[in-house]
């Protein structure tokens, strides 16, 4: 068995701590393992060449903690390559729950199917460990990419929101984005925690209240109309919900007053 | 390949050794390609993708294959060999529709009804069959609408309906339908029975595209109301599962000098790209 140790690629060093790579190519050592620090996130990524000479991917793994003794086990046909993490980086890498992965390990397989067969395609036209260990970094920029993307698109549509939170605001967000409204609704579930329309809702009861805490206004129709309502009852139904009391009853006694 | 559109069948590890059934049960049935994660079978010149994909996704019935056996033997053999570990939907025997017919599903999860007739019966061989269950249920019109909006040459063949006393199934409902989509056949049927399986990727349909217009034609269309998933994948508004895919890649795939390029390029696809891939594969 020849190990050894690997600079990570530049734009990943703020995530990885190492990268571990082992070859076998002779009779198997099973207590000759390196020592490394374990106890840390890694990607476990195990194969191995089958008679006919074909590359097979045998196990592409997110460990939260530790990657189990058993896993190490190697033939004279088998490689491994360890992406060891900083604490925070599968999480952010990977959106897996850290909670999730320190009590059970993700498979790539269960964690996203379709990439994970392009990926163990990459993995068996790999021809050398050098290039892939260069699949493995490509597929951890490509995290990295996507995430921050999200995360462009996430602050740009909660701008947005903001400034105007009519009914129309997520259709334009839509179209500016050019980007498929259920991708777009799971993508603000999973940064912003509510539905984009919710997360609308609430910016417009925000505006409707601070307007009507200044007393900037002559009739409740009007903010009704300034704030996108498409009319007084829908207005009315939705500071029921976040305020528990109507406009009316807010403006006479306060929140005090539950109607 | 000739079809426009093929079924693509997802295992757990299993593909190898499904196609070797197939290739035993199946008249005039071989294996044309095989990779580590995809196998590709044609029976009687119909092409059906075998992927090794993980245990993430099973096959399941809502998306069976009317097979028509123009030969008792073969109904037989193909009836004692998925048996063995696979289960019994409808029992051989004599229906209304056919006079010798059964619907089974084999261990892989893959469901077939096996029908004793002539292939000029419906057409061809091997029909893709969309059950209707559960929160899709009664949505059958709906997608016989749809799709004639999305393909080339719609065609309904005919459309049986349920009637009243068919309980739990409704009078009006679509108890069976055959349409042509771009020249081929697929069926259509509602079942309100607690049936427990909905569409999945377990079972998802391949339409090869030549041109990238093509590409977004039927990309732009089939999400609409439906959900993109990665690397060519998406799921349209029934929750049918398709893969979109340029028809070159098949012979990009099958080179080892650059199917590693072009799985990395289509990896961070949703929509795909054929210009992007075909320069991935040769960079």
């Amino acid at each position: 068995m020849k190990y050894w140790y690997q600079r990570p690629h530049p734009s990943l060093s703020k995530y990885l701590r190492t990268v571990l790579i082992l070859e076998g190519f002779s009779e198997p050592e099973a207590d000759a393992l390196p020592l490394f620090a374990n106890g840390m996130p890694a990607l476990f990524c195990k194969t191995e060449k089958d008679v006919a000479g074909n590359e097979i991917v045998k196990q592409v793994t997110l460990f939260g903690k530790t990657v189990p003794q058993e896993c190490w086990a190697m033939t004279a046909h088998t490689t491994i390559i360890a992406y060891f993490f900083k604490p925070f980086a599968l999480p952010a890498l990977f959106s897996v729950p850290a909670a999730v992965l320190a009590k059970e390990p993700a498979n790539l397989e269960s964690w996203d199917p379709l990439k994970n067969n392009a990926l163990r395609t990459q993995l068996t036209y790999a021809a050398t460990t050098s290039r892939k260990s260069e699949v493995l970094d490509h597929l951890l920029v490509h995290q990295l990419e996507q995430n921050n993307k999200e995360c462009e698109i996430i602050q740009y549509a909660t701008d947005q929101i903001m400034y105007n939170s009519g009914t129309e605001v997520l259709a334009e967000i839509l179209k500016t984005l050019n980007i498929n409204k259920r991708t777009f609704q799971r993508v603000f579930k999973k940064y912003v925690g509510v539905s984009p329309n919710h997360y609308r809702r609430i910016c417009q009861f925000q505006f409707v209240f601070a307007q009507l805490r200044a007393g900037k206004f002559d009739t409740l129709t009007d903010i009704a109309y300034d704030n996108g309502f498409a009319d007084q009852s829908h207005f009315i139904r939705s500071f029921r919900e976040f305020a528990n009391t109507t406009p009316n009853s807010y403006l006479r006694s306060g929140l005090n007053e539950k109607k | 390949m000739k079809e426009k559109i093929t079924p693509c069948l997802w295992y757990n590890n299993q593909a190898q050794e499904a196609a070797a059934l197939y290739c035993s049960a199946f008249a005039d049935t071989k294996i044309v390609a095989k990779s580590p994660i995809v196998t590709a079978i044609s029976v009687a010149g119909q092409s059906i993708t075998l992927l090794d994909g993980g245990p993430r996704y099973q096959p399941n019935p809502s998306v069976s294959f009317f097979y028509i056996c123009e030969k008792q033997d073969e109904m037989d053999r193909i009836w004692k060999l998925f048996s063995k570990g696979g289960s019994v939907l409808m029992p051989l025997d004599k229906y209304p529709w056919s006079e010798r017919y059964g619907w089974i599903t084999d261990k892989y999860g893959v469901s077939w009804q096996l029908a004793l007739g002539k292939i000029s019966d419906v057409g061809q061989k091997l029909t893709p069959c969309l059950l209707f269950t559960g929160k899709q249920y009664g949505k059958a019109d709906e997608a016989i609408a749809h799709y004639s909006s999305i393909f080339k040459d719609p065609k309904v063949d005919g459309i049986l309906r349920y009637t009243a006393g068919e309980s739990p199934d409704e009078a009006g409902k679509v108890k069976h339908a055959q349409m042509a989509l771009n020249g081929q056949k697929f069926m259509l049927m509602d079942s309100a029975g607690p049936h427990g399986f909905t569409f999945s990727e377990g079972v998802s349909l391949t339409i090869h595209c030549d041109t990238q217009a093509e590409i977004d034609h039927y990309w732009g269309k089939l999400t609409e109301s439906g959900e993109e998933s990665m690397c060519g994948w998406l799921k349209d508004k029934f929750g049918v599962s398709w893969q979109i895919i340029p028809t070159i890649l098949n012979k990009i795939m099958s080179d080892p000098a650059k199917a590693g390029k072009a799985a990395q390029a289509f990896m961070s696809m949703r929509k795909l790209d054929i210009e992007q891939i075909v320069q991935a594969s040769i960079a």
